[in-house]
């Protein structure tokens, strides 16, 4: 009870090459087993196996938006072995999402999200949060009016918090949220957009 | 007939080193464990996020990602440190200071998975973790105290009487408490009820734990520290004292050794309770005893760090001693080669931290790409660093980028030296804290030791 209790379940980032097979990253350090043997078809939420970190099993499951054939095990890694050494973000497997007629399209993921209005930009890089601590409420929600000055979230930057400000040259005032474009909680570098507003 | 024994061709056996060693840290002072690693022959394995894992300096060495770039995910998870160890078939993990160097937790973990941890044993690192345990241990050993409660106040009451014995104005502090929570000043026999209950409120919501104890609050005053060293056989040195008074917000900005201003008595006094306090809790490795000097001259203990520490170059710099050497040796089991009369003290040294901040600015954090990076050289001058042209300060983790430590046969050359050295500093792309530390360096009240841990003398301008 207590080992199923702490285990975790782990869905890897990927990423797409050339041939526009898709490469799962390693969502953790530890140990790969049981990995699906090659040519074995995959679907979101399908099990890749568990990783192994000082003895307790967290399983990896197949995230959303791929699908394919398992084609190759990640660069570099011995596919024979029983428990495949990883670390965090090298890459652990090849899904060929053409292979096996699936039906299962990959997906653009966000890359055709296209908002239009001004927007807000992060002055450093840093964690933004949209609110003061976690049972408060966010500052600002999409749909909600905002106006010069007033505090729209907060940037930690090297473990010192930062009031975020909607201040900044061709920012409408008042304005409305059209969207929020990060995560409470999101890394961001600097100039990313964080807040996109119309005029009212 | 007599028979003759053979005697055995082997030399006596040498105590164990280790091959290959984690370091379970990021910029300046995994570069510093490396070094000493390369002068010991030992492989050392840099424990990375994916912020760090590029880096320039742990280009071609051995590197192994640890998770994202955000620290709980990485530099602070303990499985996948001790995973990352094992992976990699390290048989030491050294924490360096700050994320796990003072966790018992991660310590006992390392030695569950066989692996050395490269600080005390876990026991001696909880005692000194906990406050009026660690008071207790050292007041038995010998060292002053800062006068307060002998244990935990159990009511009101009893805080007034233990205030009133020791004189006012008294500080509450929490038992478990830490970055600065949890503590309220009282100033007269009126304030102590509402003292009381304001810290044992806070004390429960920030720590779970309302346990009090209090202290006479001594404003002011400069704070010293005493480096030392031991191994596992009760063998214990110090290697002097660093004075680091010139701080804010609590952290420390400039620290030197000797203290330009504790007398030749106490400073002998307290360097040889330190050592034997240290001997009589049973220290191994290098840890650190910090001090307040009182204004009359005495050094009250406050508490002690079981990590090596970032200025622990200026002792390194007076001695000649390599800690981080010294201290995976310990940690292998070596005897200390040193002993106490073999050290000598030269000169002075004083040690700069270099944080990316910007001092016009109230000290705003300025993560981003150095362009331009070169650092200065010459007799007396040593620069320990991780950056480079062309780096980027993730905004992940703390400011600080470089650490300038001079020395020289005296306050006046060591200091002399820093000025030269810091003007020679080039760091271009991101600003630094170097104009605060000229401007300070050059105040005439620094020269004349007019400060206390409360004022940074010659700052603000």
């Amino acid at each position: 009870m207590q080992l199923t209790s702490r285990r975790k379940t782990l869905k890897p980032k990927f990423t797409r090459d050339d041939q526009g097979n898709l490469c799962l990253l390693a969502p953790a350090l530890g140990l790969w087993r049981d990995r699906p043997s090659l040519g074995t078809p995959v679907m979101p939420g399908m099990s890749l196996g568990c990783i192994e970190v000082l003895g307790v099993l967290h399983d990896v499951v197949v995230p959303e938006k791929v699908a394919g054939v398992c084609s190759a095990v990640g660069e570099g890694l011995d596919p024979d072995a029983a428990r495949i050494p990883l670390t965090f973000g090298t890459p652990m497997l090849v899904i060929d999402p053409k292979a096996g007629n699936l039906g299962g399209e990959v997906q653009q993921a966000h890359e055709d999200n296209q908002t239009t209005g001004a927007g807000l930009c992060a002055p450093s890089s840093g964690r933004f949060y949209r609110r003061a601590a976690p049972h408060k409420p966010f500052f600002i929600e999409v749909g909600q009016e905002v106006r010069e000055g007033q505090v729209v979230g907060l940037l930690e930057i090297m473990k010192t918090f930062h009031r975020i400000t909607f201040t900044g040259p061709g920012l409408p005032s008042p304005a409305r949220v059209v969207a929020i474009e990060v995560e409470d909680g999101d890394d961001v570098r600097a100039g990313d957009v964080l807040v996109r507003v119309e005029p009212v | 007939m007599e028979r003759e024994i053979p005697r055995s061709p082997n030399p006596p056996r040498m105590p164990r080193m280790f091959h290959r060693l984690l370091i379970a840290n990021r910029g300046e002072v995994a570069v510093r464990i490396a070094r000493a690693c390369d002068a010991l022959g030992i492989t050392p394995v840099f424990a990375a996020s994916a912020a760090d894992a590029d880096a320039a300096h742990l280009q071609d060495r051995e590197v192994v990602c640890l998770g994202p770039g955000r620290a709980s995910e990485s530099y602070l998870n303990m499985q996948a440190l001790v995973q990352a160890a094992r992976q990699t078939r390290c048989t030491a993990v050294h924490p360096g200071w700050g994320f796990l160097a003072e966790n018992p937790t991660f310590a006992a973990l390392c030695e569950a998975h066989g692996l050395s941890f490269l600080g005390p044993p876990p026991a001696v690192m909880r005692l000194m973790g906990k406050k009026t345990p660690a008071r207790q241990a050292m007041a038995a050993a010998g060292l002053t105290l800062i006068p307060g409660s002998d244990g935990i106040l159990d009511s009101v009451d009893d805080a007034r009487a233990v205030a009133d014995e020791v004189g006012y104005p008294v500080l509450l502090k929490a038992e478990s408490g830490g970055g600065g929570k949890g503590m309220r000043v009282a100033r007269s026999a009126d304030e102590i009820a509402a003292a009381f209950n304001d810290a044992q409120a806070e004390a429960r919501a920030a720590f779970a734990d309302d346990r009090l104890y209090l202290e006479r609050l001594i404003e002011g005053g400069r704070h010293i520290e005493i480096q030392i060293m031991a191994d596992r056989y009760g063998n214990v040195v110090h290697l002097g004292e660093r004075d680091c008074s010139i701080q804010r917000n609590h952290q420390k900005l400039i620290e030197e050794s000797p203290s330009p201003v504790l007398s030749a008595d106490e400073r002998e006094r307290t360097l040889q309770a330190a050592a034997a306090a240290a001997q009589q809790i049973g220290y191994v490795g290098a840890g650190t005893m910090e001090f307040l000097l009182d204004s009359e001259g005495v050094l009250r203990f406050m508490e002690m760090n079981t990590r090596l520490q970032v200025e622990h170059c200026v002792s390194e710099e007076r001695t000649g001693i390599d800690l981080v050497a010294e201290q995976i040796l310990v940690a292998a089991g070596h005897r200390l080669a040193l002993t106490q009369e073999a050290i000598t003290f030269e000169g002075h040294a004083i040690e700069c931290r270099i944080n990316a901040e910007d001092p016009s600015d109230n000290f705003r954090p300025a993560p981003g790409v150095i362009s331009k990076w070169a650092a200065p050289q010459g007799p007396g001058i040593r620069v320990d660093t991780h950056v480079h042209s062309g780096y980027e300060i993730p905004p992940h983790y703390d400011s600080l980028i470089c650490k300038v430590i001079t020395s020289g046969k005296d306050r006046a050359q060591a200091v002399a030296r820093m000025i030269d050295a810091l003007e020679r500093l080039t760091c271009i792309g991101v600003p630094t804290t170097i104009p605060m530390h000229l401007a300070i360096l050059r105040s005439p009240k620094f020269a004349a030791n007019d400060y206390d841990t409360r004022s940074i003398p010659g700052w603000p301008r």
